[in-house]
């Protein structure tokens, strides 16, 4: 059995305990009711979204450097799962601001700011597919994908905190104000998120 | 590349990202405060908290009527929304209230309204 098949034959059994838990284990919030489970779907995606964008950069960093393509197939690869989380992010976020706010989309500070980095990365993908030199591809991605790395921390954790936003107070890094059973299963399911991306990244061994 | 060529790029860079977020900011938000949106001439989303001193919300002729306060200025109006009272309404932390300013009525008149909840995520009772 392969490293990769091993990961993921733990994520699966790990992702269906958190399930398990999102479901039979978390108590209803206050105000919120069962609504609150799809803070343990949101979360982790806009997670690792994140970190799918820091590993594309840091990946961007070594081909620049070494001009090795495996970073090059990485970073894209990378790039490409976190802008499938984003949207994942993004679809969970309207759903939830459907059931609280009482509007799937408003153009908040929030909803636009991630739309633009979701208009980020898509454009990335499209640079990708628009050069057919490898060598060529791999630089000017690399060198795209660092500046939208450097432009994301504004996007997500800056310019959202210096509006009013009808967006709940980020709990990670937000001051977190939450329900012991609830923090340790957020922990979990960001846990899981962070394994299946791991196995999206590691699987039939790029490195 | 020299060091010169490198650190006039990186300038340029650092420049371009701060009038990108510079440019960025001022449609970043929809809403508005209480002052603006009564001169406003197109609809406005405005914020603000329950007025705690205005009559409590209620229906009025079809209309369910509260009044607004303004969280920086103090300022106040009265909201009168088109339908009824927005299911999430009572746990509402602040409201923001889309719609324009009718000088005959003296009060905003709102076609939607937005909640937003205390994001407090604790156990029910």
């Amino acid at each position: 059995m392969t490293k990769s098949t091993k990961w993921l034959i733990v994520t699966i059994i790990f992702t269906i305990a958190v399930i398990g838990a999102v479901f039979f284990i978390v108590p209803p919030a206050e105000g919120l009711g069962y609504l609150v489970r799809v803070i343990y779907f949101h979360i982790p995606m806009a997670w690792v979204a994140v970190i799918a964008f820091v590993v594309s950069a840091i990946e961007a960093i070594h081909l620049l450097r070494s001009g090795d393509m495996v970073s090059d197939a990485i970073s894209a690869r990378s790039a490409r799962i976190g802008f499938v989380f984003v949207l994942l992010a993004t679809i969970s976020g309207a759903i939830f601001s459907k059931l609280t706010w009482g509007a799937y989309w408003n153009w908040d500070p929030r909803q636009t700011t991630i739309f633009v980095l979701i208009l980020i990365y898509g454009a990335y993908l499209t640079l990708r597919a628009s050069i057919h030199d490898e060598r060529k591809r791999a630089r000017a991605s690399a060198v795209y994908s660092l500046l939208s790395c450097l432009a994301m921390p504004f996007l997500i954790f800056i310019l959202p905190r210096l509006y009013f936003s009808l967006h709940p107070s980020p709990i990670i890094g937000g001051g977190l104000m939450m329900d012991s059973t609830m923090v340790i299963v957020l922990a979990a399911a960001v846990l899981d998120a962070t394994m299946i991306y791991g196995w999206l990244l590691i699987r039939n061994n790029l490195r | 590349m020299n060091f010169n060529k490198k650190y006039y790029l990186i300038m340029l860079i650092v420049a371009f990202l701060a009038y990108a977020a510079w440019a960025f900011t001022d449609s970043v938000t929809p809403y508005v405060g209480i002052a603006a949106a009564r001169t406003a001439k197109q609809s406005v989303q405005v914020k603000g908290l329950l007025n705690p001193a205005a009559q409590p919300p209620h229906q009025e002729g079809g209309d369910f009527v509260f009044g607004l306060m303004d969280e920086e200025t103090g300022e106040t109006m009265t909201v009168r929304y088109h339908s009824e009272e927005p299911d999430r309404f009572k746990e509402a932390h602040h409201i923001v209230a889309i719609g324009t300013y009718a000088n005959d009525k003296d009060a905003f008149v709102a076609d939607k309204l937005l909640i937003k909840c205390p994001s407090k995520y604790e156990k029910q009772k």
